[in-house]
């Protein structure tokens, strides 16, 4: 299974200034983990020591939050747009 | 002066946007009876006061401490050239009231704190959050959801922008959406005048619909942007019930507001 999975502008600098990467995965968690694994830099800024997400980070699948679904549990399927947003402060 | 309480030269000055037929004289007349905070006034706060000012809100407070440098001229477009090295808030105060005098503007020389922000909410309907940094966000939230007023949540990074509209008891507040700031923000980040700018232009927009009653405002939805590919996505976001802030269940929260 292969998801689009798309990065904020903040963290593309750490996964080789990529925005949209394909990554395997059925599930929101097993994606992140092998995003974390490609690019080691990216794990704590998405997941906390415990691999829960980190509070200033939302990720929605297709456009629903994960918190409305089953949090990292949460299922993809092929083709799914998974998008993590991270909280911005920019005024 | 006539039944909406608008002076003919008003008319004459808003006229176009009284087309809006929804809007008409009546929204116009809202606009000019209410009251709106807007901090800090930079890259994109100084937007949303602009058009605020343009649109004729009555009351503008307005927040940003600290003086003019080089590197505000890319965005802030309230400050000018002739002003390096002088108070900003002179620089945004005198340029909100060139372009309309009839405005009243309530200028702060300080930035929100948790220390200031009760009072500055208080003195106004409704907030714009543009500020560069988390605490200070946190502190205009915090003193919206006490005060049950709308808080309009705008920020940016590089070519990448959200903006939401929080209303309390109804919607989402910011720490429902973070319950916590990242440890990575930095005071200083990338930023292009026209995507500040752009994100202030919505959120000014976002202000005066929910002044006047007019279309749908962003509640319970998360625009996201990126003028890079120019991709937008539009984003359904809930409220925390455990939220420390405005959550119903607040029994466990043992943090100090
Ligand atoms: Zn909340």
């Amino acid at each position: 299974m292969s998801v689009r999975l798309r990065l904020p502008a903040n963290m593309r600098s750490l996964a080789s200034d990529q925005s949209e990467i394909a990554i395997d995965g059925t599930t929101v968690g097993e994606c992140l983990q092998n995003l974390a694994q490609q690019f080691p830099e990216l794990e704590s800024r998405l997941l906390d020591a415990e691999g829960n997400l980190q509070g200033f980070i939302n990720v929605f699948v297709d456009n629903v939050s994960i918190r409305e679904l089953r949090q990292l549990r949460t299922p993809v399927s092929e083709g799914s747009e998974v998008l993590i947003v991270a909280a911005l402060a920019g005024g | 002066m006539n039944d909406s309480g608008l002076t003919e030269q008003e008319r004459a000055i808003y006229q176009w946007q009284m087309w809006v037929p929804d809007f008409g004289e009546s929204g116009q007349a809202k606009l000019k009876g209410s009251s709106v905070l807007v901090s800090r006034v930079g890259g994109v706060g100084g937007l949303v006061a602009y058009q605020l000012a343009a649109a004729g809100i009555g009351k503008l407070v307005v927040a940003h401490a600290g003086n003019v440098k080089p590197s505000d001229l890319n965005r802030q477009l309230l400050m000018t050239h002739a002003q390096i090295g002088k108070p900003r808030i002179e620089s945004i105060e005198r340029r909100l009231k060139e372009l309309n005098p009839r405005l009243e503007v309530i200028a702060v020389g300080e930035n929100v704190s948790p220390a200031n922000a009760e009072d500055l909410v208080s003195q106004v309907d409704l907030v714009v959050d543009c500020a560069p940094l988390f605490p200070e966000r946190f502190a205009m939230n915090d003193a919206c959801v006490r005060q049950a007023k709308a808080m309009f949540e705008c920020a940016m990074y590089e070519l990448e922008a959200q903006i939401t509209t929080l209303v309390p008891g109804k919607t989402p507040c910011l720490r429902c959406l973070y319950p916590e700031e990242p440890p990575t923000w930095t005071r200083e980040f990338p930023v292009f005048g026209a995507v500040s700018g752009t994100v202030a232009c919505m959120a000014a927009m976002e202000t005066i619909k929910v002044i006047a009653g007019l279309g749908e405002p962003l509640l319970g939805k998360l625009l996201k942007f990126d003028l890079r590919d120019m991709s937008f996505h539009t984003l359904k976001i809930s409220r925390r019930m455990d939220c420390g802030v405005c959550g119903a269940d607040r029994r466990n929260d043992d943090r100090q507001y």
